[in-house]
């Protein structure tokens, strides 16, 4: 009867998905605009914005969760230990919530219309600093994407966690939500002319996305289904054990299914030039959202340590297991 | 927001919310302070803390068995180790101490500690209660007494006793002799059980030194059979476990029989999972085959055996085919361990509790053990029982408290009947009355405990009028709470003296706050070894807590009071403490500065010495014939302790009231058997619930269940069930174990207490409540007819308890 | 480095009596219901009535490289040059938990002054090297310390084994 880990349980779960979902809407606006520049305003904006608050609401909860939340905030004191990858996501995420923040700032009309007129070289130069920004911000995201899954790979005492297969997973997810997230201000809000190819291209990208996350999430099961008793525990937790609703429920049908089917179902109606309302892709959308969040939360919660490693007097009989409380 | 100390999680959560101040980014560190000042001898070495001696309170106020240094800092006393001047444990330098000894500050800042004499003013029962003054308490108490010893005779007062009590066992018996009282009301839940059932059968020459079955050296045993015996829990400091985990790195075989595999008996090579309230046709198939198949030691059979070919004759029926479905043990298992105990020689018993007093077969479960260690010719052998090591004499030679047994007046029917003075008077003989002499009893005569309090209801053969209690809480200490709280309903006048409000206090009409002995500086004790011999007396770790007084005090005041203050050093405890002291070398002033205590050496090199062995015509001097009792000529035939029938000569089994192989027809309805462990190392009988290093380990009421079993109810570990017996319903929390029988359960009672410091409740003691003795056959008829020794098995139905604790 | 100091745990001495546990918290002024620097664990294997109990007293473990002082941000968790114990400097420490996660053993717990571990009593004034106060009290001597030679004499004939994990902790046990 085991009992699942708690240490790090909601709140590094929704930094976890926050920061995969605003470098995933990063890059994906980024893409589109480096491509397009100029164009798709709203979705742009909105996207940008995303990533802004999605990594500020995860900062926050990830602030929220260690004991000392102010002395944490000084990080030129506690994270100083360079071998740490806690340190390296640290500084990391600092530079990229400050290019986060000035795309936003310079992707708004608004804003950067009042900081052209406050400084006319800013607002001349207004579309060359967008377009670095994006350059800068494209790498820094996938970053903080891969570290997400990087972090808890090392931490050596979580067997379930040890596999390069953890960050790509992690990637591929962020990219995954980042890109429903995006589609649902180019659904909902956009009305430049050629917001029907741009969501068709989303729409492609959420099918390949959710069908390269199936493949990684299945490899994942699968070796470490193979990897060893303490492995093949942890994941069991996720098919057959105390998170198997969350998993196969939230994670593969909603999270993965859902999705899948809405943009299917958006391509097909576009082809045969029928009329979707903004609630499919809208829902599709927020089902990913879920998946993505779930995803983060059961990996969190199965990532036990390994039954206590010790020599034969203590682990003679089989099946003998300790459990550190 | 911005605060200096801590800035905490919640704090901060808190802060967010608000989203305006930063200037929290102040970068302070804003912890309490991190590092402790030096503890212990350190902190005495830099003179920040001080230390003092104290005996350990935590096996039971007023003993003596493991010396402490606590230390004191800016007046409070925050640590506690083992002293290793005393030789605790394995000896000096031990400063080994167990999970409550190292817990006992908690005993003295206790939040629910009674500060002030206290009156009922409402219904019993109602809890309507104001203070009072001590002389307004005392007063009336002791007028109260000199009342009803006008109107009811002396008798008409009993007192509770606890698990042994310096206190009562001298002052308190002192006082009941001079006041005329025979009623000193012995639990009947006691090793004393198990010393009358070895005086009767393999002798003595008294009660205190009735013989032992236990290994005297245990070094040179070769078996040692532990027997319903759990020193890991009733004495985790005293040496046992320690000898015995030693002796099994050396070699020592152990076969331990007990329902539930915990503690030491993981260390067994063959643990017995014998079925609760069996042990007594286990004990008597083991005889069977012993006999039987001719394993016992024939020539000390025919020069020392009473009787033996009668109970050869006897015990050809108990087979084990006969135990086997009574006990649950395969019958494969019951002739390998009598043939063991038959053949593998030198060989020892630890009888414990579990079989002697807390079994409806008490003493004939111990009396066949017991033939069974002299039988094979195991006692008096090195490495069998008894035959312990001589030690040499004390060094500091100091005298009891006499109890003036003479003042006990002899009433006429005592004269007419030959009984010793004051048995004719007893309410509820704990033993037969014919058989309680000086010889035979601890320190006098006793009635049961429960059968005292129940004479308040059956009148028979009178009420008692006055109880008093005394570190003892009669709701939780004996059997069915319900019909005892009957007996406070209609008691006359209930006193009760106590550090915390025990759940007999409310049917109380005085309650006194006593104080614990690290407030008082009233007993002393000594331990003696090869090295040397060391006395120490408890120093006061602190002043006694709002009006709280010592036990010993409230005796001599009430003495006072009633005018027996000649008797009792005119009020002065000093006076008493000099009169033991005197001669031994030691002045009270020396003790009391001791913070170490005192350790005289041992400078003639005397070592302990081998004892006589196999000093049978003395062994057996006090036995009739001189022998082993086969056939028991004592008190065989003879009146039982109710005088309502004859104690069989010979070894009889009746069972709980309520068994398995015994009561099928209640078995169908009620179909597991439930005991409870009575001692555990995480409290002491029903108290220290509310020390909070004890009660986090094991913050609710628990029945241990085989998982199969739980899963057979829907029941998962950690569950709150419902057990409900033929008597009552209690509540507890299910804890899955694979080491109990699937048809058995094991819980621990007690759990009135609350624990403030981890918002945990106490548990009723009714119907609902989680006080286990709820649950028992309590019938008087059904007691050991010659101990008084009362069933702790019965059986019961378990489901889930829907909505949890509530 | 000088000396490595560790424990050695006899788990045929251990009779689950939580007096290690009690002394520890005593010791070191830890409030009950918060957390415990030493635990005493079980393993049960086996169905009734062919069981075995085994108990344990854990510990931080004091090990040669130390998960958790790799992997704090803060740089809170160090290894003492002259007798190996392990320390975590609490002003530092700001409660992340990762080296909850590199611990092989999962030792360290969190208070809000940051995560508390043994110390090997040297916080509260015993002399680094000296017995413990968990030690002292055993009441079996199933527990004991000293310098990882010292423990395998300590050992003896008895079937021991030092502790296996990649951190190498320095604790003993049969």
């Amino acid at each position: 009867m085991v009992e699942l880990q708690t240490t790090w349980s909601w709140l590094p779960a929704i930094y976890l998905f926050l920061g995969g979902l605003g470098a995933g809407a990063f890059l994906t606006v980024s893409v589109l605009r480096l491509a397009k520049p100029g164009r798709f305003k709203k979705t742009v904006t909105g996207g940008v914005w995303t990533a802004v608050a999605a990594l500020a609401i995860g900062l926050l909860a990830l602030v929220s969760e260690v004991e000392k939340p102010f002395q944490a905030m000084i990080l030129f004191k506690s994270f100083v230990n360079g071998s740490s990858w806690m340190t390296v996501g640290a500084w990391l995420l600092l530079v990229t919530f400050v290019v986060f923040v000035l795309s936003a700032l310079f992707t708004t009309d608004k804003i950067a219309d009042w900081l052209g007129s406050a400084c006319k070289p800013l607002g001349r130069a207004r579309a060359g600093i967008n377009k670095v920004l994006a350059v800068i911000g494209i790498p820094l995201a996938l970053a903080v994407a891969v570290y997400t899954g990087v972090l808890l790979g090392a931490a050596p005492a979580i067997p379930l966690w040890g596999t390069w297969l953890l960050p790509a997973l992690f990637t591929v997810s962020a990219l995954d939500t980042g890109v429903a997230a995006v589609s649902i201000f180019a659904a909902a809000m956009d009305r430049d002319e050629g917001i029907e190819r741009v969501r068709a291209t989303l729409e492609k990208a959420v099918i390949g996305l959710v069908v390269l996350e199936a493949v990684v999430l299945a490899a994942f099961v699968l070796t470490m289904q193979g990897a060893g008793a303490d492995e093949a525990r942890a994941i069991g937790l996720l098919t057959e054990g105390a998170l198997g609703v969350q998993f196969w429920l939230l994670v593969v049908a909603v999270g993965l299914g859902c999705p899948l089917i809405a943009a299917i179902t958006q391509l097909v109606a576009s082809r045969q030039k029928g009329k979707v309302g903004p609630a499919v892709p809208v829902g599709g959308a927020a089902c990913a959202l879920v998946g993505g969040f779930t995803l983060r939360f059961v990996v969190l919660a199965a990532g036990l340590h390994a039954a206590l490693v010790s020599p034969a007097a203590l682990q003679a009989a089989q099946g003998a297991l300790m459990l550190i409380s | 927001m911005k605060q200096e100390g801590k800035l905490t999680r919640r704090a901060f959560l808190q802060g967010t919310a608000a989203l305006g101040a930063m200037a929290a980014l102040s970068g302070c560190a804003s912890q309490e302070a991190l590092k402790p000042s030096p503890a212990g001898e350190a902190g005495v070495a830099s003179g920040e803390v001080e230390v003092r001696h104290a005996w350990c309170q935590m096996c039971g106020p007023a003993r003596t068995h493991c010396s402490t240094l606590c230390y004191i800092k800016d007046g409070r006393w925050t640590n506690v180790e083992g002293n290793p001047e005393a030789g605790n444990n394995w000896g000096r330098g031990s400063r080994s101490l167990c999970a409550k000894g190292n817990a006992a500050m908690a005993v003295l800042y206790a939040p629910g500690r009674i500060l002030y004499p206290m009156k009922r003013t409402g219904e019993k029962g109602e809890g309507k209660f104001e203070r009072c003054s001590w002389d307004e308490a005392m007063d009336a108490i002791a007028s109260k007494l000199l009342e009803q010893k006008e109107q009811y005779g002396a008798k008409s007062y009993g007192v509770l006793s606890p698990q042994f009590y310096a206190v009562l066992g001298t002052m308190g018996r002192r006082f009941l002799n001079v006041h005329g009282s025979p009623n000193y009301m012995h639990s009947a839940i006691c090793n004393s059980q198990r010393m009358f059932s070895r005086l009767v059968t393999i002798g003595g020459p008294k009660h205190a030194q009735a013989t032992d079955t236990a290994p005297g050296q245990l070094g040179k045993t070769k078996l040692l059979v532990v027997w319903g015996y759990n020193s890991e829990n009733s004495a985790i400091n005293q040496g046992n476990p320690y000898a015995r985990l030693n002796a099994i790195e050396k070699g020592l075989k152990v076969i331990d029989i007990r329902p539930m595999q915990d503690g030491l008996a993981s260390k067994a090579d063959i643990w017995v999972p014998v079925r609760p309230g069996t042990d007594g046709a286990l004990a008597m198939a083991i005889l069977n085959v012993i006999i039987g198949e001719g394993l016992y030691d024939h020539d000390f059979v025919e020069n020392w055996c009473n009787g033996f070919d009668k109970l050869a004759e006897h015990m050809k029926q108990y087979t084990p085919e006969w135990a086997s479905p009574i006990t649950g043990i395969p019958i494969e298992q019951i002739y390998e361990i009598a043939r063991l105990m038959g053949t593998v020689k030198p060989m020892g018993i630890n009888i414990g509790n579990g079989i002697g007093d807390q079994q409806n077969d008490g003493h004939w479960t111990v009396a066949c053990a017991c033939l069974i260690e002299a039988i094979t010719g195991n006692l008096g052998i090195a490495g069998g029982g008894s035959a312990g090591m001589v030690a040499p004499p004390s060094l500091v030679k100091t005298k009891g408290i006499d109890i003036l047994s003479d003042r006990l007046p002899k009433s006429k029917e005592d004269e007419e009947k030959g009984y010793m003075a004051g048995v004719a008077d007893l309410v509820g003989p704990e033993t037969p009355r014919w058989f309680q002499t000086m010889a035979t009893q601890e320190s006098g005569p006793t009635t049961a405990y429960y059968k005292g309090l129940m004479s308040i209801l059956t009148e028979d053969p009178y009420p008692l009028r006055c109880i008093f209690g005394q570190s003892s809480n009669p709701l939780s200490a004996t059997r069915s709470p319900k019909k005892v709280e009957e007996a406070l309903k209609k008691l006359d006048f209930y006193v009760v003296m106590d550090t915390q409000w025990n759940s007999s206090c409310d049917y109380a009409d005085y309650v006194l706050p006593a104080c614990t002995n690290y407030e008082s500086s009233y007993q002393f004790g000594t331990k003696n070894s090869a090295a040397g011999t060391f006395v120490a007396i408890n120093q006061k770790i602190a002043e006694p807590m709002g009006e709280s007084r010592s036990d010993w005090e409230y005796y001599l005041d009430l003495a006072v009071r009633m005018g027996y203050g000649e008797d009792f050093w005119n009020g002065d405890m000093d006076a008493c403490l000099r009169e033991q002291l005197d001669g031994s070398g030691i002045t009270l002033e020396e003790l009391r500065v001791a913070n170490k205590g005192i350790f005289v050496e041992r400078t003639d090199g005397a070592k302990p010495t081998e004892p006589v062995y196999q000093d049978y015509a003395k062994m057996f001097a006090s036995l009739p014939n001189g022998k082993v009792q086969c056939y028991n000529e004592w008190i065989g035939n003879k009146p039982n302790c109710d005088d309502t029938g004859e104690i069989s000569p010979l070894p009889v089994y009746h069972g709980p009231a309520e068994s398995i192989a015994g009561t099928p027809d209640i078995a169908k309805e009620y179909p597991l058997v439930i005991s409870d462990v009575h001692a555990y190392r995480l409290c002491n009988h029903s108290y220290y619930v509310d020390v909070p290093y004890l009660r986090e380990l094991q913050p609710y009421p628990w029945v241990k269940i085989n998982p199969s079993t739980a899963k057979q109810y829907g029941i998962e570990d950690g569950d709150w069930v419902k057990i409900e017996s033929r008597h009552g319903w209690v509540k507890m929390v299910a804890r899955y174990l694979e080491s109990i029988a699937p048809d058995v359960l094991m819980s621990r009672r007690g759990w009135w207490q609350p624990c403030e410091e981890l918002d945990l409740p106490g548990y009723e003691h009714l119907d609902g409540g989680s006080e286990i003795n709820v649950l028992y056959d309590a019938e008087l008829k059904n007691f050991d007819p010659f101990n008084s020794a009362m069933s702790k098995q019965t059986l019961v139905k378990i489901s889930k308890l829907e909505g949890g604790d509530e | 480095m000088a000396k490595q100091y560790g424990f050695y745990m006899d788990t045929e001495r251990c009779i689950k009596c939580w007096a290690c546990e009690v002394a520890c918290k005593q010791w070191n002024g830890i409030e009950a219901g918060t957390i415990a620097r030493r635990k005493v664990h079980e393993v049960e294997s086996g169905t009734f009535p062919n069981v075995t109990r085994t108990f344990v007293s854990m510990s931080c473990m004091h090990c040669g490289e130390p998960a958790c002082a790799k992997v704090c941000p803060a740089g809170a968790i160090t290894k003492r040059g002259e007798d190996g114990i392990v320390v975590v400097d609490k002003e530092k420490c700001i409660g992340c938990h990762y080296c909850f996660f590199a611990c092989p053993f999962g030792v360290p717990q969190y208070t809000d002054a940051g995560m508390d571990k043994c110390d090997c009593c040297i916080g509260n004034g015993v002399e680094p090297g000296d017995t413990p106060h968990c030690v002292a009290t055993c009441p079996t001597q199933a527990l004991q310390f000293g310098t990882m030679d010292e423990l395998a004499a300590k050992v003896g004939d008895k079937k021991a084994k030092q502790m296996a994990a990649d951190a190498k902790p320095s604790v003993v046990v049969s």
